[in-house]
């Protein structure tokens, strides 16, 4: 039977994905759904994962989708550290002014000086600091595979191949019948 | 013939081990959410402790405080939708050795995962466009149908999972059962 097909590659692209919405301004604000775009790496190790996988191949396993979320959270947070260093050297913290637009609208809604202090917490999150940058690595590189593992058993559950749909083996080849 | 030893049905089979390893973390991360409030209420040194709560969740949620449910003047670690999506899967753990075995490996129809997932993503979607404000009530609701959902496939892909991987490698000498009568 042949063997299946090698992880790596699927969960590393699932890793960039993840590194991707967690670092790009703007867009990261997606994670702030309960890790959507963590999650959505994981779902997308597994959809490149299940692409490899032959007819003949062994079928996609729960183990499989597992072992692929925590990978891609893995190369996520890894992945995902350098670009956000990267992104707030060069263009700043853009997604604390978007949010900080948004809170003022609710402003009135607040206690007053709540704004303040969520300001001063975003500046915060945008310092590029050693204990802030270290503080951020060890909190994603436990939260990350945690929502890829989740995001990977929920691509298993959407793509695990349906019982008896399986491409049945071609049948048996009679070897000719010698007359004697 | 050695004796065997019918695993499943040990008071401490791997599915349940699994199982209350599973709901063990679920625990210890619903109540941290519910503790952030009532810590940062108590004051120093509690309240850094609370600081320390809301900082690691922060990477997870918008913590916006409009938008979350507070509990003694301060707001929980998460907002309400995320809180009413852990809540309601903490329950959904909490039933499912109730209705299904934990050796099932089956999952529900992929309709039923749709059906608890796309109320929230509606709901989400018509906020951020503008279409329908979202409320607490709306939140709340799409939060818990979705939270209520997952367990009932994440649960038994996780114990399938955990079994096969496990089943792949071998049994350090810690982990083997105790011998019964019949063994000695």
């Amino acid at each position: 039977m042949p063997e299946k097909p090698s992880k790596l590659m699927p969960a590393l692209y699932g890793g960039i994905v993840m590194a991707v919405i967690s670092a790009a301004p703007v867009v990261n604000i997606v994670n702030c759904f309960c890790c959507a775009g963590v999650m959505l790496g994981g779902f997308l190790a597994v959809f490149f994962y299940k692409k490899d996988l032959t007819p003949q191949a062994p079928p996609l396993t729960n183990g499989d989708a597992l072992l692929l979320g925590v990978f891609a959270g893995l190369f996520g947070a890894v992945i995902g550290i350098i670009l956000h260093i990267l992104m707030l050297a060069t263009v700043g913290n853009v997604t604390s002014g978007v949010m900080m637009e948004i809170l003022r609208n609710f402003e009135d809604k607040m206690p007053p000086g709540t704004l303040d202090q969520i300001e001063q917490s975003m500046e915060q999150s945008g310092n590029l600091g050693m204990m802030s940058i270290i503080t951020t690595f060890f909190t994603s590189i436990i939260i990350d595979p945690l929502f890829g593992l989740l995001g990977g058993l929920i691509g298993y559950a959407v793509y695990k191949q349906k019982p008896g749909t399986r491409p049945l083996a071609p049948p048996p080849v009679n070897p000719p019948a010698t007359g004697i | 013939m050695p004796p065997t030893v019918d695993i499943s049905s040990s008071p401490w089979s791997r599915p349940r081990r699994v199982y209350a390893s599973i709901l063990a973390g679920l625990t210890i991360w619903c109540g941290a959410i519910l503790l952030a409030p009532v810590l940062a209420s108590s004051g120093a040194p509690w309240s850094g402790v609370a600081e320390g709560i809301y900082h690691f969740f922060h990477r997870i949620c918008h913590q916006l405080e409009p938008r979350c449910v507070h509990i003694a003047g301060h707001p929980m670690a998460v907002c309400a939708r995320c809180a009413a999506i852990y809540g309601a899967f903490f329950l959904g753990t909490l039933l499912y050795p109730l209705i299904r075995s934990l050796n099932a490996v089956d999952l529900p129809p992929r309709l039923l995962l749709l059906a608890g997932i796309v109320p929230m993503t509606v709901d989400v979607a018509c906020g951020v466009l503008g279409l329908h404000p979202a409320s607490l009530m709306s939140r709340l609701v799409t939060g818990s149908l979705a939270g209520f959902v997952l367990p009932w496939y994440i649960l038994p892909a996780g114990i399938g999972a955990v079994r096969q991987l496990a089943g792949a490698l071998p049994h350090p000498i810690f982990l083997s059962y105790p011998k019964g009568p019949s063994d000695a």
